[in-house]
């Protein structure tokens, strides 16, 4: 490979994996061109790996210290990149002889595994066939054995009911099957009228039961109440105010009919007393002719125990007094 | 007797009734001598002439108030 310029460099540098700079023999003044700093500086930044074999085995450039490897000459790089290839296609076919023996001994398991598991399978739906068959096989048996008995037990009810059709008069049959007909009709008439009855009563319930015909009701009737509680608490009211003012009137009044009545109650025993007063009013007996007699000492004479014959005596009447002397006394 | 006249006067209208029912006791009682009977007399009478007087006055005093009562207060007047 021979370098023109330093791009040239650069864009090989991008497309390869390896770059190598080779420059066979010559001589110092043709290799100097390689000696170029900026070169070196370029393969220093390479992310490549640079091998150099530049000119003879005496020669040395300044490439060869900035490589990753430098070979002495040409031909030594190019030996090396042979038995470098040798060496990978050796490790390429060692690898693909591993490979395919491991994935063919891989297959051959593989392989088996499938054909036991395609074997199981055929086996398995096999005898599960042969037992579902067997099963299939005792209900039809059943099946079968249950039909002809129902069959037979049906044909006995059959032969029954045709000696019973046969030994039986049609006209009994026929006034019983009008019966039964009649029958059915007016059952069914009657339960469609009981049941159109009890439908327009709940109807009816219904409409009569429902909540808010209720509250409204409710409503109007404690509206009503509470207008009669007003209306009468204040005829109410107007009444006890009237009858208050009667009733504190009739009291006044009975108090003073009662202290007229304790008057005329009193006026009555001062007249009794009164009356008494005149009765035992000494006064009053002399003026009726009465008298009273005192003795000597000035005492009433009570008796004639109490004076001797010959004592004076004084006799007051009602116009003045009487004095006189004792006679003669005689006892009752 | 002036002193007498004055204590009566003095008396309210029940010591006036309590001092009657001593007199009319007294009167019931045969030994009560003649003078004590008849100055009893005397004073009995005055007593229920002054408690005459007094239920005289009170009588006029209800009736007057039953006269007010009548032609103020009597709501049965009004209806």
């Amino acid at each position: 490979m021979r370098f023109s310029s330093e791009k040239k460099a650069l864009h090989y540098s991008n497309l390869n994996n390896l770059v190598i700079i080779a420059r066979g023999g010559g001589s110092k003044t043709d290799l100097s061109a390689l000696d170029n700093e900026s070169i070196a500086r370029r393969i220093a930044s390479y992310t490549i790996p640079v091998w150099t074999g530049i000119g003879h085995e005496i020669d040395t450039s300044v490439l060869d210290f900035v490589a990753n490897r430098y070979f002495k000459t040409p031909t030594a790089v190019a030996e090396e990149i042979v038995a470098r290839y040798v060496e990978m296609q050796r490790h390429l076919e060692e690898a693909e002889t591993r490979f395919r023996s491991t994935w063919s001994y891989r297959l051959e398991i593989e392989k088996t595994y499938i054909y036991d598991v395609k074997v199981g399978i055929v086996q398995g739906t096999r005898k599960l066939l042969e037992t579902n068959s067997n099963d299939l096989r005792g209900s039809a048996a059943t099946l079968s054995s249950k039909v002809q008995e129902r069959i037979s037990v049906e044909k006995s009810r059959v032969a029954v009911f045709k000696i019973t059709l046969i030994t039986s008069p049609i006209s009994v049959i026929t006034i019983a099957r009008e019966r039964c007909l009649d029958k059915r009709r007016r059952f069914i008439s009657n339960c469609n009228k009981a049941i159109s009855d009890r439908h327009r009563e709940i109807t009816l319930m219904k409409n009569r039961f429902q909540m808010s015909r209720f509250l409204q009701i409710i409503c109007q009737a404690q509206q009503c109440l509470y207008d009669w509680k007003c209306r009468y608490l204040s005829r109410f009211n107007t009444v006890i105010m009237i009858h208050q003012k009667e009733f504190d009137y009739l009291r006044r009044r009975f108090k003073l009919e009662y202290v007229l009545a304790l008057i005329a109650n009193e006026k009555t025993n001062l007249t009794n007393k009164l009356a008494t007063i005149r009765a035992a009013d000494p006064l009053t007996s002399l003026k009726r002719g009465f008298s009273l007699v005192y003795k000597k000492d000035g005492g009433l004479l009570k008796s004639v125990e109490e004076i001797s014959t010959g004592e004076q005596i004084q006799v007051t009447v009602s116009d003045g007094i009487i004095f006189s002397t004792v006679n003669h006394t005689i006892g009752k | 007797m002036t002193d007498m006249q004055d204590d009566i006067s003095l008396m309210t209208y029940e010591q006036k009734v309590t001092r009657l029912d001593e007199i009319l006791t007294r009167l019931d009682n045969s030994a009560t001598p003649i003078d004590k009977l008849a100055e009893d007399v005397k004073i009995g009478a005055r007593l229920i002439k002054e408690l005459d007087t007094k239920l005289k006055q009170v009588e006029t005093e209800v009736r007057d108030a039953f006269k007010e009562l009548d032609e103020k207060d009597n709501p049965l007047q009004e209806k």
